[in-house]
């Protein structure tokens, strides 16, 4: 898992590093080299960077950065032209990752007047010919011009894969004549900068990048084979799993101990999956051969946590000690933001799967309030490559609908003193159940109290949550609930003879409308999902309906706003209806979607008005 | 045969037996882990969670907190490689805390553990290094205990091109809600040119504490002074075999406070119970310090004037330091003499003023090289060369320890005291010359009237002695005056016109402060002191600096590009959602200089959401127009710790709202609200003419400083506020 981090993090936002405004600064040229060379009968690649900024605008000091890690080293950086701080070494922090070996080189261009050059001189050796499998094309700065070569020995064989190029890149590939080296170059001009924004898509998904295969080299007349193949990956990731020795007998006898109460398969496996999920807790680790191989599941016991490889080898030890036919998964996220069309080791993340009842079931222990028969958003309809022997099965996982990650809102009120009063309940399934119950199982009791009543006063102090009850916050729990008492006097206007309801406080996506001036990106939504709102109002007796708002209905392709009013002779039937069919909302459709907001938002303005008869 | 290693061989293998180092370190690891799980102590033998503790995520069941720090007589190569014998200061301070995990996240807050293994320090000719030993153990529900091989789990997070460690960090194995985690981590220097570091003993957590104890041991070389403050229990002093000092304390059921920085107007030094610990290596010649320095012993409860002659002392020992001031003494000058020039027949009190403005403008912003003490020795030095009556002042802050409770010198801020009745500081913030800071005002300070800096002294500085009740401001004098004008778009009456203009004086300026830019300062100071020239040209002027103007024009166009996102960071804080659209706003006052005291700002902008529609009628949420206010929550409710607001307050709204033509409103008696109470108080009230409705708005927060049992009336002023929040005006159709 660990070449795809680094890869990853050269791309992610870095809130430290990247603060450079893209409007400040200019690459004015920029030539990046990688050749393949022999070292002590081992390949190595060596990256030569030489990167010229002009100061267009700003005097703001810029940084540059490069990542490293225990596969690669820094050579050497040099700054010509401008003043520069000394380069800094250190271990990039990631979030949730407890450790791991990615380093970042730093250094500070000082810039004193406009139109001032610097060039920053630069290289790093990659020592695993593995860790070189991708290049990145944009710049956080406007690049005027660049150029990347690849330069490929007769004795080296490798694939290169083109993701989401434009026009504005030229290739050429040739042989020199006299060394038999194939140079591939790629040269653009006036590419915008990149810039990191919030629920943005991933860079390997939107962005212009290479990939690079090492297929395999000839050393000393011996072939080293890399990822030949899908086999040849499979074989390279399987040898990694299995120098994990895990101790069966301790693992059948927690099995045992586990399973004691379970009378039939399916109570055994979700026994399994939920005692991983409530006993070991996810701590990952990203070091070396750590990046790959699993921790021994009778480690993991011990340790009572693990990462993806330990806690996912750890259940699948457990499953199969209760005769389950358990299998381990390498699988890309949708934060890898690939498909694995490639041979290369890009997994991501391991889960488990289980072969039953004549189909494989994927079983995911690091969610952990996610029961067996769901799987996570990221790793739906993902291809996974799960071990079978020798040989691999490449198995596409389930997908849900929007409608698996919903959100469900139901109240009955009548009108009482000026206030709605009535009871509501909130149910939650897929990915918002995940997120609810971590907030309240993280939280303490006083804590998630607070924040849940904050969340259901939406923002009106006045309103009052009373008898608040939760249920199925417990690991494996099929739906969460959430029901209460409520009394809302921020629902109710009284004018004459006249009442105004006001029959929905949470107004969901209204302040969804995307800043076109300011974005730069398509805009990610986490996941697909959908919201409905189900809310009965009782006409109070002397009361009639003198005006209801009008139905509200916008359907396209991505997503559906949905409002509508049934009336009946003693009540008012508010329903809401929001679902996300697409996560990916491209730019060219933000026009449309800040219209819809807008009806939306402008439907929510409308209240229903009663009159005494 | 005998082999004869020369003495630099030796050395070096010393030095370089890092191997060995390393397995004393563990081995030393391992005695200092079976000492602390071998004290003798019941609380950290009692496992069960008593009854009522249940919901708290982590109970903190025992603490302990062992500090020795004694003295030996040690050889030691300095930096030139001159040896010497010194007295050499050991210290270990071992904090030891079993912790009941209750639920996830305080499983997750204990689950890890990050440590510098040791790290050197440079102190004065010599370096003195810093271990930290960690151990933990896993207690299972049954009893059992696990305890957890630190030096074999823990990770090393290595930096630099060389690698070199940084941090360990730990992943404490086993650990599960429902387990007991005993963990401690004990930090171990050779200090010589360094004081035993400061030590709060705090008795109040975010988690429940049921016993906390602690031990100190002192040699007797050694300065002790400390303070029990706010009810915390007083330490027990007795003398051991050895002459060394002894001192005891312990406490139960702690008082339980939520997070400090979740706590509204909070002052922890005045309101929780701590013990504040000094100990102090006064009997080493390589510590910089007040000859007012007290001699060794235990010192409980020192009176203020021992910390007050060293702030003098230090205060003094500034005036023998006042290196690199040439260039800023000859702009004060110039500025100065040209706008006496302009000026001769200046107040007493405006020549004060601009001796202060003088100097804050050309002090540079390097304030590592320009510190404080600095800017009040040149600012009494300027005040002395002008003939302006003036006294040195000694100040509390309101947000740290009283007079009554002062440890250090580092309590106590110096100032300046002029004509009897000005106060000038050291820059903060963008305040105006004579302005007092909150935290300084009600405070009684103490003065002298400078004679001579005597750093050598005990006493400091030579010069009468005085007092001086520094005073508090009223509500009035912290006024945030909010004139609001709304109207309806014709073609989309559901989004609104509105235009915010602010008057705000004293401490209402401060939220505002991220408004304001360098340039507009530079620019107001410029004309209060009658400077011609622009900053640009006086960059141009200086050779060092001419080549640097592109840096400075393209940083103050930052600073305006960053003034833009502030405003609508303003806004969208004011309204708790962002505004359709900023389109105008300008700051026209920025309250910086004594005759132009308040900041104004405007901003119009459009915004939605504020307007409903029922039917052909509108609903106006005009509560909404005042913008957030505080909403207390549950725990706010209970509170129980007295509250430092930063001073009184009052905020005044006018909004007038153009009803539109066609449309008209009544019924708009639930807009008047009267409510006050001995803290302040919330009224509003309205008045139409023709097709303008006014509402007036005014609350107040009449005392700076509110007592528990207060606190009730400041619930209600917050209560009638989200009162009025909630109200809703009908504009109905004609």
């Amino acid at each position: 898992m660990k070449y795809l981090l680094l890869l990853l993090i050269a791309f992610l936002p870095i809130p430290l590093l990247s603060h450079n405004d893209d409007d400040n600064m200019i690459i004015s040229d920029q030539q990046s080299t990688y050749t393949y060379m022999m070292e002590n009968n081992k390949v190595v690649v060596k990256e030569n960077q030489d990167v010229t900024y002009i100061c267009a605008r700003n005097l703001q000091p810029v940084t540059f950065y490069r990542f490293y890690d225990m596969n690669s080293e820094i050579t050497k950086i040099r700054v010509k032209g401008v003043k520069a701080s000394s380069p800094r070494y250190e271990t990039y922090t990631k979030e949730n990752i407890f450790y791991d070996d990615s380093k970042v080189c730093h250094l500070s261009l000082r810039f004193k007047d406009k139109n001032e050059v610097g060039t920053v001189t630069y290289e790093k050796k990659y020592n695993d010919v593995c860790g070189f499998s991708f290049v990145n094309i944009l710049e956080n700065h406007f690049i005027k011009n660049k150029t990347i070569r690849i330069i490929v020995p007769r004795w080296m064989e490798i694939d290169i894969i083109e993701n989401n190029f434009d026009s504005g890149i030229n290739k050429s590939v040739i042989v020199d004549p006299k060394s038999g080296d194939t140079i591939y170059t790629y040269h653009l001009e006036n590419q915008e900068a990149y810039r990191s924004e919030d629920f943005m898509p991933d860079y390997m998904l939107a962005f212009p990048n290479i990939q690079i295969v090492p297929r395999k080299a000839v050393i000393n007349k011996r072939t080293e084979e890399y990822f030949y193949s899908f086999e040849h990956m499979y074989r390279w990731c399987k040898s990694k799993a299995d120098m994990t020795v895990n101790d069966h007998t301790v693992i059948a006898e927690l099995a045992k101990e586990i399973t004691k109460e379970s009378g039939t398969d399916a109570d055994k496996i979700n026994a399994l999956l939920n005692w991983v999920q409530n006993n070991i807790r996810y701590v990952a680790f990203e070091y070396g051969i750590q990046g790959f191989k699993p921790d021994e599941a009778q480690a993991v016991v011990r340790k009572k946590y693990g990462d993806c490889k330990g806690m996912s080898n750890l259940l699948k030890c457990l499953l199969l000690a209760e005769g389950f036919d358990a299998r381990l998964v390498w699988i890309n996220t949708t934060e890898s933001g690939r498909e694995w069309t490639l041979p290369i080791p890009s997994a991501d993340h391991m889960i488990c799967a289980l072969n039953y009842n004549g189909g494989f079931h994927f079983l995911d222990p690091t969610v952990k309030f996610m029961p067996f028969g769901e799987i996570a958003y990221p790793i739906q309809g993902k291809m996974a490559m799960v071990e079978d022997g020798d040989r691999y099965l490449m198995l596409r996982t389930p997908s849900f609908p929007p409608f698996h990650n919903r959100t469900r809102l139901e109240s009955e009120y009548v009108v009482d003193g000026g206030k709605l009063a009535g009871e509501s309940q909130w149910s939650f399934g897929g990915e918002p159940k995940y997120a609810m119950i971590s907030s309240i199982r993280y939280a303490s009791k006083t804590d998630a109290d607070i924040y849940l009543k904050n969340w259901l006063k939406s923002n009106n102090p006045a309103d009052s949550i009373l008898e608040m009850d939760i249920q199925g916050v417990e690991t494996g729990s099929k739906g969460l609930s959430i029901s209460y008492k409520d009394l809302r006097p921020s629902c109710v206007r009284s004018f004459s003879d006249e009442l105004y309801i006001d029959p929905d406080v949470f107004k969901d996506f209204s302040m969804l409308a995307v800043d076109t001036l300011k974005r730069k990106n398509d805009y990610a939504f986490p996941f697909s999902q959908s919201l409905q709102s189900h809310i009965r109002l009782i006409i109070p007796e002397g009361y009639r309906v003198k005006d209801i708002p009008p139905n509200m209905e916008i359907e396209t392709d991505d997503y559906q706003f949905s409002i509508r009013y049934i009336v009946s002779d003693d009540s008012v039937l508010y329903h809401k209806e929001i679902t996300i069919k697409k996560t990916m909302l491209p730019k060219s459709n933000f026009r449309r979607w800040n219209a819809d907001i807008a009806m939306l938002r402008n439907a929510y303005l409308r209240q229903i008005t009663l009159e005494k008869i | 045969m005998t082999t004869k290693i020369s003495v630099p061989v030796v050395l070096l293998l010393l030095l370089f037996s890092t191997g060995a180092f390393a397995d004393d370190r563990q081995a030393h690891a391992k005695t200092v882990r079976e000492m602390v799980w071998a004290w003798d102590k019941p609380e950290f033998k009692q496992y069960e969670l008593p009854a009522g503790y249940e919901n708290e995520s982590a109970v903190i069941l025992a603490r302990h907190q062992h500090i020795e720090a004694t003295s030996k007589n040690r050889f030691r190569m300095n930096a030139l490689l001159f040896g010497d014998i010194n007295r050499e200061l050991y210290y270990t301070n071992i904090d030891r805390r079993m912790v009941k995990i209750n639920g996830l996240s305080a499983l997750t807050e204990f689950s890890e553990l990050s440590f510098r293994e040791e790290t050197k320090m440079s102190g004065h000719m010599r370096s003195n290094r810093l271990r930290t030993i960690v151990g933990a153990r896993v207690i299972k529900p049954d009893g059992s205990t696990i305890e957890v091989a630190v030096d074999e789990e823990a990770v090393a997070m290595t930096e630099g091109k060389k690698e070199k460690e940084m941090l360990k960090k730990v992943a404490i194995p086993g650990l599960q809600v429902g387990d007991i985690l005993d963990y401690f981590v004990c930090d171990e220097m050779e200090l010589e040119t360094y004081n035993v570091p400061p030590e709060i003993f705090a008795f109040f957590g975010q988690y429940p504490v049921l016993k906390y104890s602690i031990h100190c041991e002192f040699g007797n070389k050694l300065t002790v002074e400390y303070r029990s403050v706010n009810g915390a229990p007083e330490m027990r002093q007795t003398i051991d075999a050895d002459n060394n000092y002894i001192l005891d304390t312990e406490a139960e059921n702690l008082m339980k406070v939520r997070a400090l920085d979740d706590t509204r107007w909070i002052s922890p030094y005045r309101s929780l119970p701590m013990i504040r610990m000094y100990v102090l290596n006064n009997a080493s010649k390589l510590i910089f310090k007040s000859p007012n320095a007290r001699a060794g012993g235990v010192y409980e409860n020192l009176p203020y004037d021992e910390y007050l002659n060293d702030s003098k002392t230090f205060l003094a020992a500034q005036e023998k330091q006042m290196f690199w001031m040439k260039e800023i003494d000859k702009k004060v000058k110039k500025t100065v003499l040209a706008y006496k020039d302009k000026h001769p027949s200046m107040s007493d009190d405006e020549l004060a003023v601009l001796l202060y403005d003088a100097l804050r403008f050309h002090w540079p912003n390097d304030y590592a090289n320009y510190p404080r003490l600095k800017f009040v020795v040149r600012l009494q030095q300027l005040f002395k060369e002008h003939d302006v009556p003036h006294k040195l002042l000694f100040v509390t802050s309101r947000f740290g320890p009283g007079k009554d409770a002062v440890v250090s010198d580092d309590d106590i801020f110096a100032g300046l005291l002029a004509n009897d009745r000005q106060l000038f500081f050291f820059v903060n913030g963008y305040r105006y010359a004579g302005e007092i800071p909150p935290p300084y005002q009600g405070e009684a300070a103490s003065t002298v009237e400078v004679v001579k800096y005597a750093m050598n002294k005990k006493y400091g500085i030579e010069g009468s002695a005085g007092q001086y009740e520094i005073p508090e401001s009223k509500a009035g004098d912290n006024r945030l005056n909010s004139k609001i004008e709304v109207s309806f778009p014709v073609d989309n009456p559901l989004q609104l016109n509105v235009k915010r203009d602010l008057k705000c004086t004293g401490s209402m300026k401060e939220d505002y402060w991220p408004l304001v830019i360098y340039e507009d300062w530079d620019r107001e100071m410029r004309e209060k002191l009658g400077i011609g020239q622009t900053l640009m040209e006086e960059l141009q002027e200086n050779k060092s600096t001419r080549k640097r103007v592109d840096e400075y024009v393209s940083a103050l166009e930052n600073r305006r590009e960053n003034q833009k996102e502030n405003v609508e960071l303003e806004l969208t804080a004011y309204h708790g959602q962002k505004p359709d659209k900023i389109t105008d706003y300008s700051l026209n006052a920025i309250g910086v200089t004594a005759d132009r005291p308040a900041l104004d700002y405007t901003v119009s902008y459009t915004l939605d959401g504020l307007v409903k529609s029922a039917g052909s009628n509108l609903i106006l949420e005009i509560g909404r127009l005042i913008g957030q206010h505080w909403e207390p929550d549950e725990l706010d409710e209970k509170r129980n710790i007295e509250a430092y607001l930063p001073t009184a307050m009052r905020l005044d709204y006018e909004i007038e709202i153009a009803i539109p033509e066609g449309y008209a409103v009544e019924e708009l008696d639930a807009l008047t609200s009267a409510y006050s109470n001995d803290c302040g108080g919330f009224q509003s009230g309205y008045k139409l003419e023709g097709n303008r409705l006014v509402v007036t708005v005014n609350k107040l927060y009449e005392k700076s400083y509110v007592p528990v049992d207060k606190w009730g009336e400041m619930l209600l002023i917050a209560k009638r506020t989200n009162d009025f929040q909630a109200k809703t005006i009908i504009l109905k159709k004609l």
